[in-house]
């Protein structure tokens, strides 16, 4: 039976994926992939906060840095008429580079200190990138913005398959870092970080590789949104939006499960395509979800579910009646 | 030449100065939400700017002047911080750390979407007759406003130095920051001492928002930059030193004024984040503050 249940878990994702790919052919409105599009950018963000907050204890408010400098780099690489790929490898390396350095002053802050800290960063780029102009082009509006010069050869249908490898990649990679010896260590740490060094594991080095890590991959999003989106502009770029996406994902998934920023991820996006209709309204709605969340399950909807064993009863009968 | 120098460079130094002041009292709220509860208050620069959206309604509709409309927007903020923090945000603590501060992260998100969508993005400002007056000693001018914030910022230190210090409440609170467990031991209803704190926060947030918004126009976004800023005056004074409050303030108002001297509007915040993260990395605990 228990290899039944195992076969379920490891054919539903694959059904999911093998659908995903196909679905492009299939002709639905476009709608749909556009939908689907955001849900993979949003699922990458969501799984990297995870891996931050709910292994690493890392409450980072800072991660719109990286999508921001991804997005600059690549359009100021491509406005400079390196290639796509090129321009990708330069905004990757600089998000690297720049969580590297950063990294050095944020892991001396704790607590208090290490969450507005975090906070400063992307506000501290957003003010530089206000005032610079990198592409010299007079522009009008809010300064610093920038539009993507090449678009050449990506098909909404090639960016789709792109995201769609990004999100993928994503959830094989963590599910390789939580299988390694980085990831036993980062169990470890979610669970009691002081047991944890006490244990002989290096904390702070594995806090630091999940920081990297997580920077690249939110770059990686963040490159893949702004390629869609086919113009950047500060204010949008370094926006606390990107936060109370990843935060309002996992928190309402169920911070520091596996599974938790997949469901997140899918229903803030349609979450926010219901409410889009709304405005600011919306995001008032998503403030308020996230207390309602905190305070009556504060373990998120897979935390509840796993603290009630629902699923356990769901799969067995599953298995039971096949 | 150096004379000119000096001259050109006098005013920016004195308004930093005072303007100081009222970011010390922006930023004492924070720290004394951490200090007693151990919470970050990521809301707190929403706070500040409620005061100001809240005495620029009074002032457009009901024509009230924004120093006397204090005495409404106060008992209000005090009731309000009191209502949540006794409401919502005590039984979290239960949870663990996560949970309050991401609920106050909450709050921030709905306050902040909650002004644009009530006051639209443009920047809005209070103008009354005296917040557009220079003041000037000689040939030395600056806005009049620059010297009722220092003010109005000194009797709020006075009022809260005295109360921290000398009244029994202030003597509960001091109790509860150090030690929770016996605060509770000796019998004093905790959940009551910090509602009463984050009051007091909240209360003191929206007066530095009043005259915030007297100094400077406001823009919805605005919750964060004084979240920043509040939080900056903690970094560079140091945690729960009063003193240290006080010239973390002036250090950041000295700043903003004199980055806006010497690189122009653009870069003035810009400065006074550089000075901020500057000191997180060579000394996070402060000036005058105690390594934790």
């Amino acid at each position: 039976m228990s290899k039944k249940i195992r076969a379920t878990k490891f054919l539903l994702p694959l059904i999911c994926l093998i659908a995903l790919i196909i679905l492009p052919l299939s002709g639905i409105p476009w709608y749909y992939f556009h939908v689907l599009f955001i849900f993979f950018t949003y699922l990458i963000l969501a799984e990297m906060w995870n891996l931050l907050a709910g292994y690493c204890g890392l409450i980072s408010l800072g991660q719109p840095a990286f999508i921001g400098l991804a997005g600059y780099m690549l359009a100021i690489s491509l406005y400079y008429g390196l290639s796509l790929p090129l321009s990708l490898l330069v905004s990757y390396l600089t998000v690297v580079a720049f969580a590297i350095v950063i990294s050095v002053p944020v892991f001396r802050l704790r607590g208090f200190y290490f969450v507005i800290g975090t906070w400063m960063i992307p506000e501290v780029i957003r003010l530089w990138f206000n005032n610079w102009r990198p592409t010299g082009e007079v522009l009008i509006g809010v300064g610093g913005g920038a539009g993507f010069r090449v678009f050449a050869g990506l098909t909404p249908q090639t960016l789709y398959y792109i995201a769609l490898v990004a999100g993928f990649v994503t959830i094989v990679l963590k599910r390789y870092i939580l299988t390694s010896k980085l990831g036993v260590g980062l169990m470890a740490i979610r669970d009691d970080e002081r047991a944890a060094e006490s244990c002989g594991i290096n904390v702070l080095r594995c806090k630091f590789y999940v920081f990297v890590i997580a920077a690249l991959l939110t770059g990686v999003a963040g490159t893949i949104f702004y390629l869609f989106q086919g113009h950047i502009e500060p204010t949008n770029a370094f926006s606390i939006y990107w936060t109370n996406i990843m935060l309002i994902a996992v928190i309402l998934g169920g911070i520091g499960t596996e599974a938790g920023p997949i469901i997140g991820a899918a229903i803030v996006v349609i979450l926010e395509q219901l409410l889009a209709a709304y405005g600011e309204l919306s995001q008032i709605i998503l403030g308020v979800l996230l207390i309602v969340i905190i305070v009556t399950m504060p373990r998120g909807i897979l935390g509840t579910i796993y603290k009630v064993q629902i699923h356990k009863t769901l799969l067995k009968k599953l298995a039971a009646t096949s | 030449m150096s004379l000119e120098v000096v001259s050109n460079l006098l005013p920016p130094i004195i308004m930093g100065f005072l303007l100081g002041g009222l970011y010390s009292v922006i930023g004492f709220g924070l720290s004394l939400v951490f200090g007693v509860m151990r919470m970050v208050n990521l809301a707190h620069g929403s706070f500040v700017i409620f005061g100001s959206y809240f005495a620029w309604v009074l002032l457009t509709i009901v024509g009230l002047d924004p120093l006397l409309s204090l005495v409404i927007i106060l008992p209000i903020s005090f009731g309000i911080g009191f209502g949540l923090q006794r409401s919502l945000l005590n039984r979290l603590y239960r949870l663990g750390v996560e949970p309050p501060l991401l609920t106050t992260y909450g709050i921030a998100i709905i306050l902040a979407s909650a002004y644009l969508l009530i006051f639209t993005p443009y920047s809005r400002g209070l103008v009354t007759s005296y917040s557009i007056r220079s003041a000037g000693f000689g040939a030395l001018t600056f806005p009049l406003i620059f010297i009722l914030d220092f003010i109005a910022a000194l009797i709020t230190m006075i009022f809260l130095y005295i109360l921290l210090n000398k009244t029994y409440v202030g003597l509960a609170i001091r109790c509860a920051t150090q030690d929770p467990q016996a605060a509770k031991l000796v019998g004093m209803n905790i959940n009551h001492i910090y509602a009463l704190t984050f009051g007091l926060a909240i209360t003191f947030a929206s007066l530095g928002g009043v005259f915030l918004g007297l100094t400077y126009p406001f823009i919805p976004a605005s919750s964060f930059t004084y979240l920043i800023i509040a939080f900056g005056v903690v970094v560079v004074g140091g945690l729960g030193s009063m003193l240290g409050t006080f010239i973390g303030g002036i250090v950041l108002g000295l700043a903003q004024t004199l980055g806006y001297h010497f690189f122009g509007i653009g870069y003035q915040l810009f400065i006074t984040y550089l000075v901020i993260l500057v000191m997180l990395v060579i000394r996070p605990q402060g000036i005058l503050g105690v390594k934790r």
